[in-house]
C-alpha cells in the first residue's frame, strides 16, 4: 500500500537511511519510527539518503524539524544528501538549508562526519 | 376496520346457527331415541328390522351431532397438557355425578346376565348414555390436542385412522346389534377391535408435550392422569363378565357400561373403544411423565439457554447501548449456563491499543478478577487460537492465581469473533472442577456467537453515530474557518485583486488575508501551515489571529515575520511550520514591499520584462525558533507600475498532479503567467485555474490546500 520505504545500512559510525518513494502527511511515522529507533540504537550521526526520494511534502519535511534539536543535543547530526533537484527545491524554498547540512552525495556527508569528528577532537 | 368486522360479525352468526342447528339435532334425536329405547326393549317387544335399522342411523346422526358439537365448544383455543387433564377430570366427576344421581333417583337394576331388570332400567339408560358418551368424546378430543402437539402429517394421519377404526368398529357392533345371530357378528367385531387395538397402538406413544412440563406440573398431571384412567375403566368393563366383580365392592346397582350397552351396542362399541384408547395412552403418559421427572432441570436448562440466545438477539434489534448489551452477555451467560460467574473484557476501545480491558462482570468483583486470572495471557491464547479455551481445573493453570475460596475452579475462555475478527473474550467461571460438559461448551459456544454478532452489531452502530458527528463538527469547523478568511476583498482604485483558496479536506491550513492599515497602504498575506487537516486549521487561526492583530502595530514586513515568528513558535509543535508571504500595498509609493518566509516564491510579470520568481531568502515561521531568524529574512520591493502582475499561490497548485503522476509544477506556471499576462486579474485568476484544472484531467482531485491570489496594478484614474 505505502509507496515510501526506508533501508538503514551503517557505514563508518554513520547511520545511512536511504529513502524511497514519497514522503508525505501518510508516509511520514515511518520516517519517524526510523529515526526513534536510530536513537534507541545510540546512532546520532544520521544521513539521509535522498536518491530515490520522489517526492516530499511539509509534513514529510516536519520529521526532520522534529529530531534535529534532540540529535544535535547529542552530538550528532543529520545531514541530507543526494537530493533529486526537484525535491531539493523544496527544501531550499523552506529555507532547510540554513538549518541542515544538505550535500550532493551520501560519500561527502559521512566525511563531514568524520571530518567533524576530527576537528572537535582536535579541538578538545 | 368495517369490512373485516362485518365478515367477523357473519363468522359468529354462522358459528351460532351452526351450533343452534347441532344443538337441536342432538336434542331431537336423543328425545327419540330415548323414546324408542323406552319403548321397544321396556315392552319387550321386538321392533321390525325397518325401525331397527332406522333407530341405528338415528343414534348415529345424535351422537354425531354431540361430536360436532363437543368440538366446536371445547376446541376453540388449545388447552396445555395440564389443562387437558383438568377438564377430562372435570367431565368424569361431572358424569360420575349424573350417574350416581340417575341410579339413586331411578330405581332400577340389571340381572346377572346383564339384562335390565325394569323399563325404569332402560329410563336410566336414556340419561347415562349420553352423559358417558360426552365423555368418551372429550377424551378424544382433548387427547387429540395432546397427540398432535407436534403437529405432523404421519401423526395426524394416524390419529385419523384410528378413528376411522373407532367409527367402523362401533359402526360393526350397531349393525350387528341388529343381526346379533349372524355368523359373521363375532369375526367382524373381533377383526375390527383388534385393528382398532393396533392404531391405539400406534397413537398413544406420541407424548412429546411431557417434556416441556415443570417438574410440579408433571406430578400434577400424573395425578389427574390417574383418575382420567380409572374413570375410563369404568366404560370398558363388561356388562356380563365384570358384574360380579363391581358389585363386589358394594355398588349394587351395575356399571355405566351395561346401561350403555343397554342404550345402543354401537355407542357401547365406541365407548370401550375410546376408554382402551384412554387407559392406554393415560399409562403411557404417567409412565413418560415418570420417566421425565428426573429431566425435567436438564430440559428447563436447555430453554434457559435458548432463552438466553434469543433475549440477545432481541437485545441487538432494540438497543444500541454498548454498556447495556455486555452487561447482558455475562449476566445471560451466568444464569443460563448455570455457572458461578462471567466477565468480559474487549480490547481497549479508549487507547486504540489491543490490550484487553474488562467491560462487565457478573457475580464477581472486578478487582477480584484482577488479581486472581491473567486475563490478558488467557486472551491473548483463546483469541489468538480463535478457539474456546477450557481450563477443567482452573486453579492448578499457571494463568490461573486463585485460591480454593474463589469459586474458579473451572473457566471457560470463549473468544466472541465476529467476521473473523475477535471483538472480545467471555470468561465463564464455575465453582466446581470440571464443571461444564461438552453440552455446556457447545452452547456457550453457540451463546457467544450470538454476543459477538449483537457485539458486532452495536460497535458499527456506535461507529456510525460517531461518524456522523464528526462529519457534523466538521462541517461547522470548515464554516468557522471559511469565516475566518475575508468575507469581502478590499477596494483599492489602484490595484485589481483576485483570489480563492480551497481546502483538499474540510478544513485546511491555507490562508490568506488582508488589512487596509490606511488610505496609502493595504497589507497582505498568503500562507500554508505545513500538514492539512484540523492540525493545519488550528494552526491557521493562530496566524489569523496573529495577522490581524500584529499587521496594524509592526507593518514593516522584517518586523512582523519576525515578531510572528517569535510569537507562534512559542505554541507550534517542533515539526509544525508555516511558510508565508508578507507585504505591504503602497498606492503612494507604487510599490509593494514584501518579505517570503520559505513560502513559494511570488510571480512578478511586468509589461516588457519575462514573467520571473520573486526568489528572497528566508525560512519559514517556525523553523528557526532563536535570536538568529532576523538575520535570514530578506526584505524586497518591487515598484510597481500600471499591468504589472503579481500573482502569490501555495505548493497545492505547483503540487497537483494528474492522473499519470506529473506535478503541474513551477514551470507550467510561469508560462501560464507569462502567456496571460496581459489581460486583467479576474481573467487570469480564472485561466490560471482552468490551466490547472485541464492539465489534472476530470478524474483528479485536489489533494492539498490550494490558494491562488493575483494582483494587478492599474491606473489609480480608472478607479
Amino acid at each position: 500500500m505505502s509507496n515510501f520505504s526506508v533501508a538503514f545500512h551503517g557505514r563508518d559510525n554513520v547511520m545511512v537511511l536511504a529513502l524511497k518513494g514519497e514522503l508525505d502527511a501518510h508516509t511520514a511515522t515511518e520516517l519517524e519510527e526510523a529515526i526513534e529507533k536510530c536513537k534507541t540504537d545510540q546512532a546520532f550521526r544520521i544521513v539521509i539518503d535522498g536518491t530515490l526520494l520522489a517526492y516530499i511534502s511539509s509534513a514529510g519535511l516536519g520529521v526532520f524539524m522534529a529530531f534535529i534539536e534532540e540529535i544535535r543535543a547529542e552530538e550528532g547530526d543529520i545531514k541530507i544528501a543526494s537530493l533529486q533537484p526537484r525535491v531539493y527545491n523544496v527544501f531550499d524554498l523552506l529555507g532547510f538549508p540554513l538549518l541542515f547540512d544538505i550535500v550532493d552525495t551520501v560519500d561527502e556527508a559521512v566525511q563531514r562526519f568524520a571530518a567533524g569528528s576530527a576537528t572537535s577532537e582536535q579541538g578538545v | 376496520m368495517q369490512h373485516v368486522s362485518l365478515r367477523g360479525l357473519l363468522a359468529l352468526i354462522r358459528s351460532r346457527l351452526q351450533r343452534g342447528v347441532l344443538t337441536a339435532v342432538f336434542v331431537v334425536a336423543c328425545l327419540a331415541c330415548s323414546a324408542y329405547v323406552v319403548f321397544a326393549k321396556g315392552l319387550g317387544d321386538h321392533p321390525t328390522l325397518v325401525l331397527a335399522i332406522l333407530y341405528q342411523v338415528l343414534v348415529f346422526g345424535c351422537y354425531g351431532a354431540l361430536w360436532l358439537l363437543m368440538e366446536q365448544v371445547f376446541c376453540k383455543d388449545q388447552p396445555s397438557p395440564s389443562q387437558a387433564f383438568w377438564h377430562l377430570v372435570v367431565a368424569a366427576a361431572v358424569a360420575s355425578a349424573i350417574f350416581v344421581a340417575v341410579v339413586t333417583i331411578i330405581p332400577g337394576g340389571f340381572n346377572d346376565d346383564g339384562e335390565p331388570l325394569a323399563i325404569s332400567t332402560v329410563a336410566q339408560s336414556a340419561l347415562i348414555a349420553p352423559a358417558f358418551f360426552g365423555f368418551a368424546v372429550l377424551l378424544l378430543l382433548r387427547f387429540r390436542e395432546l397427540l398432535l402437539h407436534r403437529r405432523t402429517r404421519a401423526a395426524i394421519r394416524s390419529w385419523r385412522l384410528m378413528l376411522i377404526a373407532l367409527i367402523v368398529n362401533a359402526g360393526a357392533s350397531g349393525l350387528f346389534g341388529v343381526f346379533p345371530e349372524s355368523v359373521l357378528n363375532e369375526p367382524v367385531r373381533i377383526i375390527t377391535g383388534l385393528v382398532l387395538l393396533v392404531f391405539i397402538a400406534i397413537n398413544v406413544f406420541r407424548v412429546s408435550w411431557v417434556v416441556r412440563l415443570s417438574a410440579g406440573r408433571k406430578g400434577l398431571t400424573i395425578l389427574m392422569a390417574l383418575l382420567v384412567m380409572l374413570f375410563s375403566a369404568l366404560l370398558i368393563v363388561s356388562p356380563s363378565n365384570d358384574l360380579q366383580a363391581v358389585d363386589a365392592f358394594g355398588f349394587g346397582f351395575g356399571v355405566p357400561a351395561a346401561f350403555l350397552s343397554t342404550y345402543n351396542a354401537g355407542l357401547h362399541a365406541f365407548a370401550v373403544g375410546a376408554g382402551r384408547f384412554g387407559i392406554i395412552y393415560c399409562l403411557t403418559s404417567i409412565l413418560s411423565l415418570l420417566f421425565h421427572l428426573p429431566t425435567t432441570s436438564d430440559y428447563r436448562r436447555r430453554e434457559g439457554e435458548m432463552a438466553a440466545i434469543y433475549s440477545l438477539t432481541d437485545l441487538v434489534k432494540e438497543v444500541f447501548d454498548l454498556d447495556k448489551l455486555v452487561r447482558t452477555i455475562v449476566s445471560s451467560s451466568v444464569n443460563a449456563h448455570s455457572a458461578t460467574s462471567a466477565w468480559l473484557t474487549v480490547p481497549d476501545p479508549e487507547s486504540g491499543l489491543l490490550r484487553p480491558q474488562m467491560v462487565a462482570a457478573h457475580n464477581i468483583q472486578r478487582s477480584v478478577v484482577e488479581s486472581k486470572v491473567n486475563s490478558e495471557a488467557l486472551y491473548d491464547d483463546a483469541a489468538s487460537a480463535q478457539e474456546t479455551l477450557y481450563l477443567k481445573y482452573a486453579r492448578s493453570d499457571h494463568r490461573v492465581r486463585a485460591r480454593p475460596g474463589d469459586s474458579i475452579e473451572s473457566l471457560l475462555i470463549v473468544p466472541l469473533a465476529a467476521h473473523q475478527s475477535v471483538l472480545g473474550v467471555l470468561f465463564v467461571a464455575k465453582d466446581i472442577a470440571r464443571g461444564f460438559n461438552g453440552e455446556d461448551i457447545q452452547s456457550i459456544n453457540a451463546f457467544a456467537a450470538q454476543a459477538a454478532l449483537a457485539l458486532d452489531n452495536a460497535r458499527l452502530f456506535e461507529r456510525q453515530i460517531e461518524r456522523e458527528r464528526l462529519a457534523r463538527e466538521l462541517a461547522i469547523a470548515r464554516d468557522v474557518q471559511q469565516r475566518l478568511l475575508p468575507q469581502r476583498l478590499p477596494t483599492c482604485p489602484h490595484l485589481d485583486i483576485a483570489v480563492l483558496s480551497a481546502p483538499a479536506q474540510e478544513v485546511g491550513g491555507d490562508y490568506y488575508d488582508f488589512v487596509q492599515l490606511d488610505d496609502e497602504r493595504l497589507a497582505f498575506i498568503v500562507g500554508d501551515v505545513s500538514g492539512k487537516g484540523t492540525s493545519a486549521a488550528f494552526y491557521m487561526a493562530g496566524m489569523q489571529g496573529v495577522f490581524r492583530s500584529l499587521t496594524r502595530i509592526t507593518p514593516n514586513p522584517l518586523e512582523f515575520l519576525v515578531r510572528a515568528n517569535r510569537v507562534l513558535s512559542e505554541s507550534m509543535e517542533r515539526n509544525v511550520f508555516i511558510s508565508v508571504i508578507y507585504g505591504i500595498v503602497d498606492r503612494q509609493k507604487q510599490q509593494i514591499a514584501l518579505a517570503r518566509a520559505g513560502h513559494c516564491p511570488a510571480i512578478l510579470a511586468r509589461r516588457n520584462e519575462p514573467a520571473a520568481f520573486l526568489r528572497s531568502q528566508g525560512p519559514g515561521i517556525g523553523l528557526f525558533r532563536g535570536a538568529d531568524f532576523p538575520e535570514l529574512v530578506e526584505v524586497k520591493s518591487v515598484s510597481m507600475v500600471p499591468g504589472d502582475i503579481m500573482v502569490f499561490y501555495t505548493d497545492g497548485l505547483v503540487e497537483s498532479r494528474n492522473a499519470s503522476g506529473d506535478e503541474y509544477g513551477y514551470k507550467r506556471l510561469l508560462a501560464s503567467v507569462e502567456r496571460l499576462r496581459h489581460e486583467d486579474a479576474a481573467t487570469i485568476h480564472k485561466a490560471l485555474l482552468d490551466d490547472l484544472q485541464q492539465f489534472m484531467g476530470s478524474s483528479s482531485r485536489y489533494d492539498d490546500d490550494m490558494t491562488l491570489l493575483v494582483f494587478r496594478w492599474r491606473k489609480a484614474t480608472q478607479a
